[in-house]
């Protein structure tokens, strides 16, 4: 499903619709969920990521535990994400919420901009928080107990807000799925592998998808200017790599 | 809500194991357990067994996680190490049926040792919000009432009176200081609902 689509719909969404959407997002990035399913509709790698992180920080839906799965998934996979897409994904998703603050975005943000600076540093922007941030506030006095003990991860620190010691990003390797397994299940990412982190690899993907996709369609979807976006679309077309089974 | 931990995936685990030839019952306790008893369709990791996983069980546990292209520790027995220890201590850890198929049984512990089984991992994880939020389904669903958990409390202030290592003393009473807190508040809210 495209990121537009459930950008546009996000705030419509109903409890039990939101956690299905919860299932869907954990098939796509190989979560280990037992509820997870594979969706009827292909969902966007970097899309699936920022809902994820969206559905995470809403507190009623109670998905915190699955706050420590999607840092070991940045951990592992992070190489596979288009810089500038989720960049400008996360731009537009701020634009349209710029008084609430996902705070599990917020920390995937400060991830990033530490781990590949050279990737994030100046594109993707943080917003500063005013006071210190807790998961749940009934746990302050441990949560300080243990930062007394633990410190914080080394990409975020007392000046950040965000109260979290380490401990709170601890989890199993097995929670995420493995690379042979996403690989297996998820086209995006298959892709990717192939032809390594390219809007030419997501054009293909969608193309496959919506033969009859139109420049402007990928162009929006991609967060990509018209013309290269025809371009790519042509070439693609002209030797029909979609179809020769250079996905499949 | 129905219950939709996945029913399925345990359905399809039951059927994988007669197609076997073989039986299987475990207690569970964890995330699942609760989603279980409470009647939700929050999502939920793995099934946390009390029970020792036979090695042949583990076999088919391993193979089903291939195939179906899942976790696999889907379903463990790696259980924090309090709990195991409370759990082998004379509690009845078949205390209610969760599931009864052809070749798995589930059971869950009594109420209390299930909300043991959280108020313990609180002490060593309490950067997380997945134990909380387990209590308050408990709680949300109606699954416990203000005994309950007064008792169950009880119980975990009875264990961390023994603790020997002060620094694990000195959260454990942090824990217990929030979770009475916690009671009072919430079983406040449920009776002016």
């Amino acid at each position: 499903m495209k990121f537009q689509t459930i950008l546009a719909a996000y705030d419509t969404l109903r409890q039990d619709e939101k956690l299905s959407l919860f299932d869907d997002l954990a098939w796509t990035l190989g979560f280990s969920s037992l509820t997870a399913s594979q969706p009827k509709e292909a969902y966007d790698l970097e899309a699936s990521l920022l809902f994820m992180g969206v559905l995470i920080s809403e507190r009623p839906l109670r998905l915190g535990r699955f706050l420590p799965v999607l840092f070991l998934w940045l951990s592992n996979y992070s190489k596979f994400i288009n810089a500038q897409k989720i960049t400008k994904m996360m731009t537009a998703y701020d634009e349209i919420h710029q008084t609430e603050s996902c705070y599990a975005l917020e920390l995937m943000k400060r991830y990033l901009r530490f781990h590949e600076p050279k990737r994030y540093k100046t594109a993707l922007k943080i917003r500063p928080i005013k006071e210190a941030f807790y998961l749940d506030q009934r746990m302050k006095e441990l949560v300080d107990m243990a930062l007394e003990l633990e410190g914080f991860p080394e990409w975020l620190d007392v000046h950040s807000g965000y109260m979290m010691p380490k401990s709170t990003f601890h989890t199993k390797s097995m929670d995420v799925l493995s690379e042979k397994v996403l690989f297996d299940r998820n086209e995006q990412f298959r892709l990717r592998l192939l032809m390594g982190v390219c809007y030419r690899a997501d054009a293909l993907w969608m193309l496959k998808r919506e033969p009859a996709l139109t420049p402007t369609q990928l162009a929006a979807e991609c967060f990509m200017s018209y013309e290269p976006a025809h371009r790519l679309l042509h070439e693609l077309r002209t030797y029909q790599l979609y179809e020769i089974g250079a996905v499949s | 809500m129905t219950v939709k931990i996945s029913l399925h995936l345990i359905e399809k685990f039951d059927a994988f194991l007669f197609e076997r030839n073989l039986v299987y019952a475990a207690s569970i306790v964890g995330g699942t357990a609760i989603l279980l008893i409470a009647n939700s369709s929050r999502p939920t990791g793995d099934i946390d067994s009390i029970s020792k996983i036979p090695p042949d069980i583990k076999k088919c546990i391993a193979n089903f996680a291939v195939r179906e292209g899942i976790s696999p520790t889907w379903f463990n027995d790696n259980v924090s190490r309090n709990f195991f220890e409370y759990a082998t201590h004379g509690e009845n850890v078949f205390d209610q049926a969760l599931y009864f198929g052809q070749a798995l049984k589930l059971y869950a512990p009594s109420k209390t040792a299930l909300l043991l089984s959280k108020f313990h991992p609180l002490v060593d994880r309490p950067g997380t919000t997945k134990d909380l939020d387990d209590i308050d389904s408990l709680i949300d669903a109606g699954v416990i009432n203000k005994n309950d958990f007064q008792k169950a409390l009880e119980d975990f202030r009875t264990r961390i009176r023994f603790e020997e290592e002060s620094e694990f003393r000195r959260r454990a009473w942090a824990v217990e200081r929030m979770l009475s807190s916690m009671m009072e508040l919430k079983f406040y809210q449920l009776r002016n609902q």
